[in-house]
């Protein structure tokens, strides 16, 4: 191979691995904003009431959230996963649920806690 | 035909034709996009007689071999001393004007002499020292604003009564007097600034005239070629001098003028960056570092004025932004960078 | 050559530092500040600006004098990080795709600013001090008029309230100090920025290093003496640009952990101010147009910020204005920057003319020995 196309090539790569990189620290280190929504919601015609008494916990801060209410977490990177958990004494007393967000880009999302609560696997509403 | 016509093209150089259509294509679209061409004809002609004699101090430093004159500060500084104390005294009108030249002429000659004196000693990087002595005068005179004793109460800060003012109107004292001076007005939108025009012409033709004289010559043939100077006779390093000490007093003279144009009198960092636009108005007239005519300063100060008023307006009203601090960062800084690459004459030391 | 090691030769070799000693010693005490605050403060700063300086090294060295092109590698990375603001990256990973993203500017930029300057042999400090006016022009009507409009932002709260263009300040929170705090230390209840330091130390030896490699061979060869350097075979413009472009990249990563010390980009003057006070930094250490070493910097730093800090107060204390402590620092920055300029042109005329002296009545010597050997 020529000296030049050579060189040219290896440029090409670098480049290409330059920015590899930073994609990949940018996932790395962007700050999202997950916002807990416990209103009541409709999809597809089903109606999720809000939830009481429930709590969330995300990488560490645990916030409850009352019914008709909203609560917003920072978060940072791309791995986080939420906990909730009800404390409620009422009949799903004790009650976990353990979801895994892959975020990416995003800025800002929306998690609907009735849903969640309820096993929906969906449970991002939009903006 | 051609030939001449490229000649012709080549000693004007490419940019200075640009910028010319430019401004002429600007003047054109005036008043497509509702402006009047009367108006800013008008403002383009007060900008050029305010800032002429600024322009023209730039020659004989470059004439004399010591470079563009960055250190103007210095020149600008002494006419707003002339200035600050002509109103100290209360003095008005034209007595004011002339009470203000008659005080900066002075202090100008003192501060040249020193700035000569500095830049004779520093023989190759004058330019850069020149900016920062400017620089720091510019500073230091800042800290003399604040404790020097004037007491005016139209000049200094109100409840402390000392310490001079950021900004001084010149309302009732010597505002736009030359500008009004045997004033030629067509119709309601055009002032033509007769008196401004006279004292940039004046400034001219002593210029012009004291590179005819001996002592002109010699101060050429200084900054040409510096070892046949020497051979010949002429002392170097006190036509440096000499050249220095005119620039810092048209420097001083050129402020007052464009102070009265202007209406205010602006101290501390005022004076700080007032070199460039002179610089770029002599480098886009044609100049080069180490030769200035006087046509270049006159060519040169309309087209940079020119440029300066036109754009900003044009592109104001059609844009509908105001891009006109931006639009003087590049241009005149832009028109010092080509000049500063260009191939002049190799000195010889 | 008998080297004379006199009192009087290392003061004027050495006489803007003394002086700047000397200056120190006065206005410290006049200031009224406290030790540690002040140690605190020069902890802080030298590991804030260090970089800056360095990054003025190689140019030196190449024999181009003062970059004052180094604004424009401030302005790479300022752009870099309005662009992770904007994304909300945060922490080290924000500063390192603001890296990232100030590179290839800072390359384009130095090349650009390189090839110029060859343009303007003889002239480079004046050149490069005016082009980076007119890159500031270039780059307000790129922050001011295409950010917001040509140039999507996502977050809304960086414009200005016309829509677009971007705001004064920039707050640096997502990662405001995160060098500082990443290995905290605290000695006697001063905090030391060490991973700021670590990275000083680096950058260090990464220069030492480089100037025993090829190119750092030829760039001091070229230094010394152009000619001499064309003659063997360097590529005079080629390695004068590339010396160019590393002083903007690094200058570029140092604006970047300046401005992540303190916290807030001043989006239309941060720039501007770097340039000047790394070089008067530079000069106050001891280096100057021609010669520049690692010890100039530091020394420099610490004088300059002692200076700095000192100044209002100072001032304030002597004559009762803070504001006349603000002019003075000022002064001080530019005259310093003048009176070193002064100094290096008579010390240069003084040599050509000592040399033309030794040339000359060698020449007499010569004609003599051949009239005697007649």
């Amino acid at each position: 191979m020529r000296p030049g196309i050579r060189r040219n090539i290896l440029r090409v790569l670098l480049c290409i691995a330059a920015i590899a990189l930073g994609e990949w620290l940018t996932v790395a280190g962007m700050q999202h904003t997950i916002i807990f929504d416990n209103c009541k919601v409709t999809r597809n015609s089903i109606v999720f009431p809000a939830v009481e008494g429930v709590q969330v916990t995300i990488d560490g801060t645990t916030e409850s959230v009352a019914a008709d209410d909203r609560c917003a977490v920072k978060v940072i990177g791309a791995k986080n996963s939420v906990t909730l958990e009800f404390i409620d004494p009422s009949s799903e007393a004790g009650k976990r649920v353990v979801i895994h967000l892959a975020l990416k880009f995003e800025r800002t999302v929306i998690v609907s806690l009735p849903m969640l609560a309820n096993g929906e696997s969906n449970a991002f509403l939009p903006e | 035909m051609y030939n001449r016509v490229s000649r012709v093209i080549d000693s004007f150089g490419w940019p200075r034709i640009i910028i010319a259509i430019f401004l002429v294509i600007l003047f054109a679209i005036t008043p497509i996009i509702g402006m009047r061409l009367d108006t800013s004809l008008s403002d383009m002609l007060i900008r050029v007689g305010m800032n002429g004699i600024l322009v023209l101090a730039m020659v004989p430093m470059i004439q004399s071999g010591c470079g563009l004159n960055f250190g103007l500060p210095l020149g600008v500084i002494a006419g707003l001393v002339g200035a600050v104390t002509s109103m100290e005294f209360n003095w008005q009108g034209t007595d004011g004007f002339c009470m203000a030249v008659l005080f900066s002429i002075p202090l100008a000659a003192v501060l040249g002499f020193f700035y000569g004196w500095l830049l004779n000693m520093a023989k190759g990087e004058e330019m850069m020292i020149a900016t920062y002595v400017g620089f720091s005068s510019v500073a230091f005179m800042s800290i003399m604003w604040l404790i020097l004793p004037y007491r005016n109460p139209l000049m200094v800060w109100g409840f402390s009564g000392k310490g001079l003012r950021t900004t001084i109107s010149l309302d009732g004292f010597w505002n736009r007097m030359l500008d009004s001076f045997i004033p030629i007005k067509i119709g309601n939108h055009f002032l033509f600034p007769t008196g401004t025009f006279l004292i940039f012409a004046i400034g001219c033709f002593l210029m012009w005239a004291f590179f005819r004289t001996k002592t002109g010559v010699a101060m050429t043939a200084a900054g040409s070629n510096p070892q046949f100077a020497r051979a010949n006779g002429v002392d170097v390093d006190r036509m440096r001098m000499l050249s220095v000490v005119i620039s810092t007093v048209f420097g001083a003279i050129g402020m007052v003028v464009y102070e009265q144009s202007y209406g205010f009198i602006q101290l501390y960092m005022g004076p700080f960056y007032m070199a460039f636009p002179a610089v770029a108005a002599v480098l886009l007239g044609g100049a080069t570092i180490n030769k200035a005519t006087i046509a270049n300063v006159i060519i040169g100060t309309f087209l940079f004025q020119g440029i300066l008023t036109m754009t900003p307006s044009v592109i104001n009203e059609s844009l509908k932004t105001d891009m006109s601090e931006v639009i003087r960062i590049v241009v005149s800084n832009g028109m010092i960078v080509y000049a500063l690459t260009r191939k002049g004459k190799e000195r010889k030391r | 050559m008998k080297r004379r090691f006199s009192l009087s030769g290392i003061v004027i070799s050495n006489l803007v530092p003394i002086v700047f000693l000397i200056f120190a010693f006065i206005a410290v005490p006049l200031s009224g500040l406290s030790v540690r605050y002040l140690v605190q403060e020069i902890m802080t700063r030298l590991g804030r600006d260090s970089f800056l300086v360095l990054s003025l090294l190689v140019p030196v060295m190449a024999g181009m004098g003062l970059n004052f092109g180094m604004v424009l590698g401030a302005m790479a990375g300022q752009i870099g990080l309005i662009f992770i603001s904007d994304w909300g990256v945060v922490g080290v990973p924000g500063i390192l795709v603001a890296a990232l993203i100030g590179t290839p500017i800072s390359i384009a930029l130095g090349l650009f600013c390189g090839s110029i300057m060859n343009r303007a042999k003889g002239r480079e400090m004046v050149t490069s001090y005016i082009l980076g006016f007119f890159m500031d022009g270039a780059y307000q009507f790129f922050i001011l008029y295409c950010m917001g409009s040509l140039i999507i932002l996502r977050n809304p709260e960086l414009l200005l309230s016309r829509g677009y263009g971007v705001r004064n300040t920039v707050d640096l929170l997502g990662i405001r100090q995160i060098l500082d705090d990443l290995i905290p230390l605290s000695v006697g209840g001063i905090q030391i920025p060490v991973a700021s330091f670590v990275l000083l130390a680096t950058l260090c030896l990464i220069l030492v290093w480089f100037s025993r490699t090829k190119l750092g061979q030829d760039m001091r060869a070229l230094g010394r003496d152009m000619a001499v350097a064309d003659g063997a075979g360097i590529s005079v413009a080629r390695t004068r640009i590339i010396a160019i472009v590393i002083s903007t990249l690094l200058a570029c990563y140092g604006q970047i952990v300046s401005l992540q010390n303190l916290g807030t980009i001043n989006t239309y003057s941060s720039h501007q101010q770097v340039g000047i006070f790394a070089i008067a930094a530079l000069l106050v250490g001891g280096g100057s147009v021609e010669k520049a070493t690692i010890p100039n910097v530091f020394i420099g730093v610490l004088l300059f910020h002692v200076m700095f800090v000192v100044s209002p107060m100072a001032g304030k204390n002597l004559i009762g204005d803070a504001q006349l402590g603000e002019y003075f620092r000022v002064f001080v920055s530019y005259g310093i920057i003048a009176v070193t300029l002064l100094l290096h042109a008579w010390k240069h005329r003084r040599e050509l003319r000592d040399r033309r002296k030794a040339e000359d009545s060698a020449a007499v010597d010569d004609s003599r020995s051949e009239g005697a050997a007649l």
